[in-house]
C-alpha cells in the first residue's frame, strides 16, 4: 500500500471499503499507517529552488537603542501605556538611535495598524527597517529605499510618503518633480499628493498652489487654498488682508476703541477664488459667515488686541471672535492667541459657549514654547481655567507650566475634583519629568478623595516612568 | 556574567509577570539595597505592612522573596534583577544582612548535598516486605497498563473501521473519553497522545495526513508494548516513556548517562497540556553538537524552572534519561551562566540536518520534536509560505509567519544560523545567530 492509498482507506473506513485480501483489515491499515508515516517523515526531501538573490541590507549607520530601551519598546507594543509610544519614538529619533532588528516586525505591524504613527516610526527603523519594509507589501509605507523610484512607480500611499520625504530633503526640487507630472496625474492622485506640500511649505510654492486653486477637483482646490492661506506673504493673503481691513476698522478713543464693521453684501468672485465657501453653515447668517471666513484668512496682527474688547460692543461679536481666532491659529499669532485665551477666561462660564471659538484649538496651533507662555498667563489668572486648557494640550509641557499646574492642583481638588483628576493625568503624560519629585510630594500629601489620590499617585508614577524612559534613550 | 535586560526579562514566567516586574524595577520602591559578589538584595514596599525581603543569586540564577506570590521569580525578584541589570550604579556593594547570609548559606548547603553522594534512604523496618510491596504495586500497574493498551487498540480499530472522514464533526468527548480512560489505566503518555488528536481535524488542509501520522505512531506504541519484553533495552526504555512510565529525576541523576561540557542554551518553548504547562529547554554541547532537552512541568499557576536562559551558556554536567535516543536530561551540576559569545554547532546544509533527523527517527520512531540547527540559511517567502533556503537552494518550511519575519529582520538579507524544533513537516525557530550576536526568536503563533 502507498501512503496515499492508506489515507484513502482510513478516510473511507474499512467497514465501507475493506482492503482486498486482508483477514484483519483494520490492523492492516493501522500497520501500514505506522510504517509508512515514519518512512515518510524520515525520507522527506526538501523542495529546491533557486538560491534567493535578495539584496542584502547595507550596514546600519546609526546605533541601536540600549537593551533597556528596547525592552520598554516591547512593553509599549504589548499595550503597556501605549499612549507613551509616540514619545519613545521621538526620543529615540532625537538621539539618532534605531530599533534593534528583532523588534522591527512588531513595530512595523503596529505602524501598519496605526497610520498616524508612521512618520515617527520611519525615523527609528534605520536602514534595516526600510530594507525589511521593502520585502513586505503591507509595509510599503516604510519602504523608501529609492525615493525617486517610489514616487514614480509606487502605490498611491507610497508615492505620497515618498513625496513627503523628498520635500523634507529639498522642497524646491520635490515641487519640480511634482509639477512635471502634474497635468498627467489623475484626480485622485492629485488629491492625495497636493497635501504633501505642507511639508516644507514656503513662498516658492505659491505659483503652483495658485494654479491648483483652480483645479477641476474640489479637494485639490480646497487643499491648495488652505496651504496658500498659510503663506503670510502670498498674494492671496495680501488680497484677503485688504478685504478684511475694509470690512473691519478700529478707531482708538479715550474710553477704549470702537469697531466699524461692514460685512460683505455678497460673496463676490474674488472671495470665492480666495477659498471663501459661499453657502453658510446651518443657523449662521450669510454675511456673518463670509465675514468670519475673510477674517480667518487675514493675519490678525492688522488690528490691536484691544479690538477684542471692542468687539463686544458690536452686533457681530461671535463672528469677529470666530474669524480672529481662526486667523490667529492659521498665522500662529501668539499675542492674539494669548489675548483671546485671556478674554475667554474672563468671560463667565455660562457665557463662554457664545464666544464661538475654542481656546484649545487656538492653542494647539501654536508652537510649544508659545503655548506654554499662554498657558502660564491663563494659569496665573485662573488656576481652574489654566488646568482646563492644559489638560487638553497634548504637547510636552515645559518645566514652568508643569510646576504651575502641580501647584494649582491641590487648590483645585475640592471644588473641581474631575478637572483636577484630568489635569493630574495630563501632568503624568505631558508634564516635564524633571519635576517628578514635586509630583511625589503632591501624591504624598494628606489624603483627600481616594479617586483623586490615585490620580495624583498615577501621575507621579507616569512621570517617573517617562524619566526612566528618557534616561534609557539618552543619546 | 553581566546580565542584560533581555536575559532578565526572559526569566519572567509570563508576559504579565514581566510587566509587573518592570513596575517594581523602580528604585523608589526599594530600601536597603545591596550586593556582594553574585548576590543582590533589597526590601520592597508592597501592600503589606512589612516590606518584602527579596534576594537573588545571579550566578545560577536563583531567587528568594518573603512575598506570598507563587510565581518564580516573583515580581519583586524580577524588579530587583532588572534594577541590577539596567541601573547597576544604584545598588552599592555591601555586607549581606543576616537574612541574606542565611539564604545563601542554605543554598550552599543544598548544593553540597545534591553534589555529594545521595544520603542513604532510611532503612525500612522489614526490607523484604517493603520490596515485595513495591513489586506488587508495579505488577498491579503493569496489569492496568496492559488492559489499557488492549482497550485503546480496540478504539483505534473502531476509528479506522468507521473512517476518519466525519471526525471534524465529533464532539470533544469523542477524544477526551479515551484519554481519560488511559489516565485511569495509569498510561499518561498514551492519554496525551490520544488527547492531542482532538485538534488535528481542525488544523486545516491535509489534516487526514497529519492525523494518520499520529494514529500510526500510536498504533506502533501499542503493538510494541504488547511485546515489549522482546525489545532491546534502549528501545524498551523509550517505549516505556511513550506509554507514560517515567524515571524520577533522582534516579536519573544517580544512574543516568552523564555528559559534562559547555552547554549552550538555545531555545525554549512552552506547550499547554491538559491542566499543565510543559516547558522544553533545548541545549547543545559546544564541542560535539550533542543535543539535550530539559523538560519541566508546572500546573497552570505554578512557576516553571527559570534557571536555563536562552542565549546563555554554562559549564555543566547533564544526566540523560535512559532512551534509544537519549535527549531528555536533567542538569546535575552547573557553573554560572555565561554570555553566548560564539556561533553554535550546526549542520552545514538542510539535507545534512534532515539526515540527522532521519537517523534520530530510526532510533526513536515516536520522536515528535527534534532539535535542528542549520548553518548559513536565508529566510525567504514564496507564495505566502515562509522557509529557510540553504546554500544549495533547499527549502526548510517554517511553522509560522511571525518567526519568518523576525528571522528576516535579524538576517538583513545575509545567511544566518538557525536553531529550532523540527516536527517532521516544519521548523519552529527558537534562536538565531546573525551578524555577531544570538537572538532569541519568540515562538509566536
Amino acid at each position: 500500500m502507498t501512503w496515499e492509498a492508506t489515507v484513502r482507506a482510513a478516510l473511507a473506513g474499512t467497514a465501507r471499503q475493506p482492503p482486498a485480501g486482508e483477514s484483519d483489515p483494520e490492523r492492516a491499515v493501522l500497520a501500514a499507517a505506522a510504517a509508512l508515516a515514519v518512512r515518510r517523515l524520515a525520507g522527506w526531501t526538501p523542495p529546491r529552488g533557486p538560491v534567493p538573490a535578495a539584496e542584502a541590507c547595507p550596514p546600519e549607520e546609526l546605533r541601536a537603542v540600549s537593551p533597556a530601551a528596547a525592552w520598554r519598546l516591547e512593553a509599549l507594543l504589548d499595550g503597556d501605556r501605549p499612549e507613551l509610544l509616540p514619545e519613545w519614538l521621538e526620543l529615540a529619533a532625537a538621539g539618532r538611535q534605531v530599533v534593534p532588528p528583532r523588534l522591527l516586525p512588531r513595530l512595523l505591524v503596529h505602524a501598519e495598524r496605526h497610520a498616524p504613527l508612521r512618520g515617527a516610526v520611519l525615523d527609528v527603523i534605520g536602514r534595516r527597517g526600510r530594507w525589511l519594509a521593502g520585502q513586505v507589501s503591507a509595509w510599503a509605507f516604510a519602504a523608501l529605499g529609492d525615493l525617486d523610484q517610489a514616487f514614480e512607480t509606487g502605490t498611491r500611499p507610497a508615492r505620497a510618503a515618498a513625496l513627503r520625504e523628498l520635500r523634507r530633503q529639498d522642497p524646491a526640487a520635490a515641487l519640480r518633480r511634482l509639477a512635471e507630472g502634474w497635468p498627467a496625474e489623475s484626480g485622485e492622485d492629485r488629491a492625495a499628493l497636493i497635501g504633501c506640500l505642507q511639508v516644507g511649505l514656503g513662498p516658492g510654492d505659491e505659483a503652483f498652489l495658485e494654479a491648483a486653486g483652480a483645479d477641476a477637483r474640489k479637494e485639490v482646490r480646497q487643499t491648495a487654498l488652505t496651504l496658500l492661506a498659510r503663506l503670510p506673504d502670498s498674494r492671496l493673503v495680501g488680497r484677503m488682508r485688504a478685504r478684511a481691513a475694509a470690512m473691519v476698522g478700529y478707531r482708538r478713543g479715550l474710553l477704549g476703541g470702537k469697531l466699524h464693521v461692514a460685512p460683505p453684501r455678497r460673496c463676490d468672485p474674488e472671495l470665492v477664488a480666495g477659498g471663501v465657501e459661499p453657502k453658510p453653515a446651518p443657523g449662521v447668517g450669510e454675511r456673518a459667515w463670509w465675514l468670519s471666513q475673510v477674517l480667518g484668512m487675514a493675519p490678525p496682527g492688522a488690528w490691536p488686541v484691544e479690538a477684542i474688547e471692542a468687539a463686544a460692543a458690536t452686533d457681530w461679536t461671535a463672528t469677529l471672535l470666530r474669524g480672529w481666532a481662526a486667523g490667529a491659529a492659521r498665522f500662529q499669532d501668539a499675542r492674539w492667541a494669548e489675548a483671546l485665551a485671556l478674554f475667554w477666561s474672563r468671560t463667565p462660564e455660562k457665557a463662554r459657549s457664545e464666544l464661538a471659538f475654542s481656546p484649545e484649538l487656538l492653542l494647539s496651533a501654536l508652537d510649544p514654547p508659545d503655548r506654554d507662555a499662554v498657558l502660564l498667563r491663563v494659569l496665573a489668572r485662573s488656576p481652574a481655567d489654566g488646568a482646563h486648557l492644559a489638560a487638553r494640550c497634548d504637547h510636552r509641557w515645559g518645566a514652568d507650566v508643569t510646576r504651575a499646574v502641580l501647584q494649582a492642583l491641590p487648590r483645585l481638588a475640592r471644588p473641581h475634583a474631575d478637572l483636577a483628576a484630568a489635569a493630574a493625568r495630563q501632568v503624568g503624560l505631558r508634564g516635564d519629568p524633571s519635576l517628578r519629585a514635586e509630583a511625589d510630594a503632591l501624591a504624598a500629601r494628606t489624603p483627600d478623595a481616594p479617586a483623586l489620590d490615585r490620580a495624583f499617585a498615577a501621575a507621579a508614577d507616569t512621570l517617573h516612568w517617562r524619566a526612566t524612559m528618557a534616561e534609557e534613550l539618552a543619546p | 556574567m553581566q546580565w542584560t535586560i533581555d536575559q532578565v526579562v526572559a526569566l519572567a514566567p509570563d508576559p504579565a509577570a514581566a510587566r509587573a516586574g518592570r513596575d517594581q524595577a523602580d528604585v523608589r520602591r526599594w530600601s536597603a539595597l545591596g550586593r556582594a559578589e553574585a548576590a543582590a538584595w533589597g526590601e520592597c514596599r508592597g501592600s503589606a505592612a512589612q516590606p518584602y525581603r527579596t534576594c537573588l543569586d545571579t550566578a545560577e540564577p536563583a531567587f528568594g522573596c518573603s512575598c506570598p506570590s507563587r510565581k518564580l521569580p516573583c515580581k519583586h525578584a524580577l524588579g530587583l534583577f532588572l534594577i541590577l541589570a539596567g541601573q547597576p550604579g544604584t545598588i552599592a556593594e555591601a555586607a549581606p544582612p543576616h537574612w541574606v547570609a542565611e539564604w545563601l548559606a542554605k543554598r550552599a548547603e543544598r548544593a553540597r548535598k545534591s553534589a555529594g553522594p545521595a544520603a542513604p534512604a532510611p532503612a525500612p523496618a522489614d526490607p523484604a516486605a517493603a520490596a515485595e510491596e513495591q513489586a506488587r504495586r508495579a505488577r498491579r500497574r503493569q496489569g492496568r497498563v496492559a488492559a489499557g493498551v488492549e482497550e485503546l487498540a480496540l478504539w483505534l480499530a473502531d476509528l479506522v473501521r468507521n473512517g476518519l472522514a466525519d471526525l471534524p464533526g465529533r464532539p470533544r468527548q469523542f477524544w477526551s473519553q479515551p484519554a481519560a480512560r488511559m489516565v485511569d489505566a495509569q498510561a499518561p503518555g498514551l492519554a496525551r497522545l490520544v488527547g492531542e488528536l482532538a485538534e488535528v481535524p481542525h488544523s486545516g488542509p491535509a489534516w487526514p495526513d497529519r492525523l494518520l501520522t499520529r494514529v500510526g505512531r500510536l498504533h506502533l506504541a501499542l503493538e510494541g508494548y504488547r511485546r515489549i519484553e522482546t525489545l532491546p533495552a534502549p528501545l524498551r526504555a523509550e517505549l516505556a516513556t511513550v506509554v507514560g512510565f517515567t524515571e524520577s529525576r533522582e534516579a536519573v541523576s544517580a544512574r543516568g548517562e552523564r555528559v559534562a561540557g559547555r552547554w549552550l542554551v538555545l531555545g525554549r518553548s512552552i506547550r499547554q497540556e491538559e491542566r499543565l504547562r510543559a516547558q522544553r529547554t533545548w541545549l547543545l554541547e559546544a564541542a560535539t553538537g550533542r543535543p539535550a532537552m530539559v523538560l519541566d512541568h508546572a500546573a497552570q499557576q505554578q512557576p516553571l524552572d527559570p534557571s536555563l536562559v536562552p542565549g546563555t551558556a554554562m559549564d555543566a554536567e547533564l544526566a540523560f534519561y535512559p532512551a534509544a535516543l537519549p535527549l531528555r536530561a536533567v542538569v546535575v551540576e552547573r557553573g554560572e551562566a555565561l554570555a553566548l559569545a560564539d556561533r553554535f554547532p550546526a549542520e552545514p546544509t538542510a539535507a545534512a540536518a534532515l539526515r540527522g533527523y532521519a537517523a534520530a527517527l530510526a532510533a526513536n520512531p515516536w520522536l515528535e520534536l527534534a532539535p535542528l540547527a542549520v548553518r548559513g540559511v536565508l529566510p525567504c517567502r514564496e507564495d505566502a509560505a515562509w522557509s529557510l533556503a540553504d546554500a544549495e537552494g533547499a527549502r526548510l518550511p517554517l511553522a509560522n509567519e511571525t518567526g519568518g519575519l523576525v528571522l528576516l529582520a535579524v538576517s538583513g538579507g545575509r545567511p544566518i544560523d538557525v536553531f529550532g524544533e523540527w516536527d517532521g513537516l516544519a521548523l519552529t525557530p527558537l534562536g538565531a545567530w546573525a551578524d555577531v550576536a544570538f537572538s532569541t526568536i519568540e515562538a509566536g503563533p
